[in-house]
């Protein structure tokens, strides 16, 4: 699942692809995320929808990042098709917000089943780590409800974006999913 | 049910037919003299505004101030991506740069150098909204009689 395609021998030259979307509602560091890990250093950036090409460990990774602000979750939906991985980023040291994060979340993911493709792979980044206010990853987890989400396998991952701490173990886990080994 | 970044609940669908009048109102506060210039480094033109102080300021600091935490800082884009709610509009109308500026510390308060570095703008703006270095301190309570 989630190849595209593959073979020249398996060993030597296998050409992997695949496409990731990363979503999240505004500010929660999507952006910084994604800059990260193509440019392995940080940006400061206006809101966004951008789309970006990088290698990881032998796969091409197209990703796709659409910002969160309100009217623009409207497109989300728009870009799940054909998506082999998703990254729901959710700011940790925003506990204010997390009711919506788990809202739009699910809604996405129940809107998502009307579509044929289902993405192989989910990872959420739980960002901002390192600020004062961030709460633990497994508590994180519960709040945003991933048991109700049977059928998918999630991976929660803490990260903080500004340095690169925890951002390549999730993106291994994307990398499976591309690779159709989870 | 849609919540702003204030903690006010309001129906989704009444926060989208108020959306042009709210943005109107933006609109508005935005081209008063002393919101046209961002609140932090004084450039022309305020396209973000930082709800929970109710200041508007520029792209750039707009920026700088997402990187913050929304424990110092809360942004909203002003040029109509977001949905915003009557009490965030509120907040602007009561305070706005003047008002919010000179209780965080008015003439006090060092303007940073034009082309400062992120870096040091971000200090700047740790110094000011977080550690409120040069805030007006609170009315001290009124001195007790002294004890016979």
């Amino acid at each position: 699942m989630g190849i595209l395609f593959s073979i020249f021998s398996r060993r030597m030259y296998i050409i992997l692809e695949g496409r990731l979307l990363m979503l999240g509602l505004d500010a929660v560091g999507k952006t910084i995320i994604l800059y990260k890990l193509k440019l392995g250093e940080v940006v400061s950036t206006i809101p966004t929808i951008n789309v970006e090409r990088l290698t990881y460990k032998g796969i091409e990774l197209t990703v796709w990042e659409i910002g969160g602000q309100d009217k623009i979750r409207q497109l989300w939906l728009h870009y799940l098709t054909d998506t082999h991985g998703l990254i729901f980023v959710v700011d940790s040291n925003d506990q204010t917000r997390l009711d919506d994060a788990r809202y739009e979340l699910h809604k996405l993911l129940h809107q998502g089943t009307n579509f044929a493709t289902t993405p192989a792979s989910s990872c959420t980044f739980i960002s901002k780590q390192d600020l004062p206010h961030a709460l633990s990853a497994t508590n994180l987890a519960a709040k945003l409800d991933f048991a109700s989400l049977r059928t998918r396998k999630w991976y929660v991952q803490a990260c903080a974006a500004t340095t690169g701490v925890g951002l390549y173990e999730g993106m291994d886990w994307n990398g499976q999913g591309a690779r159709g080994d989870v | 049910m849609w919540r702003s970044k204030l903690g006010g609940v309001y129906s989704k669908a009444e926060i989208e037919a108020m959306d042009g009048a709210m943005h109107a109102k933006l609109s508005a506060l935005r081209k008063l003299p002393e919101n046209r210039v961002c609140a932090d480094c004084g450039a022309q033109g305020t396209v973000w505004a930082i709800v929970n102080h109710g200041v508007f300021v520029c792209m750039r600091c707009g920026a700088l101030h997402r990187s913050l935490g929304t424990h110092v800082s809360v942004p909203k884009g002003c040029t109509g991506t977001y949905l915003w709610g009557p009490d965030e509009v509120q907040a602007m109308i009561e305070n706005g740069n003047a008002k919010s500026n000179a209780r965080l510390g008015g003439e006090r308060i060092p303007r940073p150098p034009p082309g400062a570095s992120d870096d040091v703008m971000v200090r700047h703006l740790k110094d000011k909204y977080e550690r409120r270095v040069w805030a007006v301190a609170p009315a001290s309570p009124p001195p007790q009689a002294p004890p016979y």
